[in-house]
């Protein structure tokens, strides 16, 4: 039986047996494993963090008193900004195949436990197609993503991942550098019916780019919602009935939820939620143990918001 | 030189806020329009709500007495389209809050409720009021901007050179002003 997603999330937050009882059901098995790998992992870490800057230091110590006396410092420095670099190297090295393994068998177990209709993807993305039809966003270069969740939440059938959208500029010696657009979470929220129109929700702080005469900014009444919003769509009345003062109410709740201004668009059949987020959601650490109750309720509540934001909006009451 | 670069800036502000009020004027006999062609629709779909209504309110006093009311009320606002905007207006909203009666009455009828062609009536019924609420507010959105101008100083002195007057709110309907009716997006 496929249980609802809602209530399940809200016994594993609040009611510490469910937890467990999924937790020893479910889990425990998968669990000994991937701590198994953990440890393995850390410790291949730990030898080729170690081993990386005992010769560092070696060198170091045999280069330091060659040096003059102005360039010791920045040879110093050069040292540490060398050592930083690998030992980020070594734990992204050695931490890939646990995190991966961790995603596979954990995370993706955890997000079907939640709800059976709910599909995980570790290396999945929201499509391309859906970022650029959002019209949140322009001149998109580059674009990756990973984490993908799939499924329906309050009827509505939504597609989640975490994104990273660039673009490609010039800089004044004509170097190519990447420039980020977007990074954090994008939902794709199918609508039973076509919009009335296309409507853009920006936060007032973000930059905005330049529309063409057709599109024009709606001044809503809500002062609240004014203050925190631009909204952006060609047909004033067709925005309108989007955009009732209870769906400003409920955007305004979700940004209290995710505790950022998201950008929401409307376009075609779909509801866009751009969320940004410089946080990595659903990644494990090589230095908690994944036995450790606390890891799985991070992971939960990590869940909780994803979905909880799309609930926040109420759709059900759209367009009423 | 200084006399003639202020009288071309003071010029140019005159002709921003010449540019800027009918702009708004403009907007708002857009919005009007809008909001017109909605109640019209409006119009001509009470007609065919109480059409079907009656068939089955033969025997129901109470709902009978309520579509008459309704059906008197479209005529006499259709006779109101050359009277002013703000009698236009109230007209339309008594008789929005007619229409939400018939539509809160015949909740109680579940022979009615079931008819095929009552529920389709009444669906586009139902949008069309959303439709009217949003135009409603762009409507009033309009008039803000164009009162506001019209009040503030200096746009007042140039508002009062070019005969213009506030223009008057359109309220929303009782039904509004209440909690929403649960009704699913798309689903009639």
């Amino acid at each position: 039986m496929a249980l609802n997603a809602t209530d399940v999330l809200t016994d594993a937050l609040n009611d510490k047996a469910a937890l467990y009882d999924f937790y020893d059901r479910e889990l425990r098995y998968v669990l000994l494993e991937q701590e198994r790998i953990r440890k393995t992992s850390k410790r291949n870490f730990l030898i080729a963090a170690g081993t990386s800057i005992g010769l560092l230091l070696w060198g170091l110590i045999t280069i330091l008193p060659m040096a003059n006396p102005e360039e010791r410092w920045w040879t110093l420095i050069m040292g540490v900004a060398i050592g930083g670099v690998v030992v980020r190297f070594a734990y992204k090295y050695s931490s890939s195949y646990f995190r991966k393994a961790f995603k596979d068998n954990v995370v993706s177990r955890l997000v079907t436990f939640l709800d059976e209709g709910l599909r995980f993807s570790a290396h999945g993305c929201v499509p391309r197609s859906y970022f650029e039809d959002s019209r949140l966003f322009r001149n998109i270069n580059h674009y990756q993503g990973e984490d993908l969740i799939h499924g329906e939440v309050s009827g509505f059938e939504f597609t989640f991942s975490e994104v990273h959208a660039q673009r490609e500029k010039r800089d004044s010696k004509g170097r190519k550098t990447k420039q980020t657009i977007f990074r954090g979470m994008f939902f794709a929220v199918e609508l039973p019916e076509r919009v009335p129109t296309t409507t853009m929700i920006y936060p007032r702080r973000a930059s905005q780019p330049r529309f063409s005469r057709e599109v024009e900014r709606i001044k809503l009444e809500d002062p609240i919602f004014e203050r925190a919003f631009n909204v952006y769509a060609e047909d004033q009345v067709g925005a309108r009935i989007l955009l009732t003062t209870r769906f400003m109410e409920q955007v305004m709740a979700l940004r209290g939820l995710c505790k950022q201004t998201p950008y929401l668009s409307f376009s075609r059949k779909h509801l866009y939620i751009a969320v940004p987020s410089r946080e990595n959601l659903l990644e494990a650490s090589l230095f908690q143990s994944v036995l450790n109750p606390v890891t799985i309720r991070r992971f939960i509540s990590e869940l909780d918001t994803v979905l909880g934001m799309v609930k926040e909006l109420h759709l059900q009451n759209l367009h009423r | 030189m200084p006399v003639i670069i202020g009288f071309i800036i003071f010029f140019g502000y005159v002709l921003f806020m010449y540019n800027q009020l009918v702009g708004r004027r403009n907007q708002v006999g857009f919005a009007f329009g809008t909001v017109d062609a909605l109640l019209k629709k409006r119009h001509d779909l009470i007609p065919s709500l109480v059409a079907v209504a009656e068939a089955h309110a033969k025997h129901e006093r109470g709902l009978f007495e309520r579509i008459a009311e309704l059906r008197a009320r479209v005529d006499e606002t259709k006779q109101l389209e050359h009277r002013s905007d703000a009698t236009r207006l109230n007209a339309e909203l008594d008789l929005g809050q007619r229409l939400d009666n018939l539509l809160a009455v015949v909740e109680s009828y579940p022979q009615l409720t079931a008819d095929a062609s009552f529920r389709e009536v009444q669906h586009a019924l139902v949008d069309n009021e959303a439709q009217i609420a949003a135009a409603r507010r762009f409507y009033n959105a309009a008039v803000n901007d164009l009162n506001n101008s019209i009040d503030m100083f200096p746009t007042s002195v140039l508002a009062s050179f070019m005969n213009l007057s506030p223009k008057p709110y359109f309220q929303a309907s009782y039904r509004e002003r209440q909690a929403p009716r649960v009704k699913q997006y798309g689903r009639p």
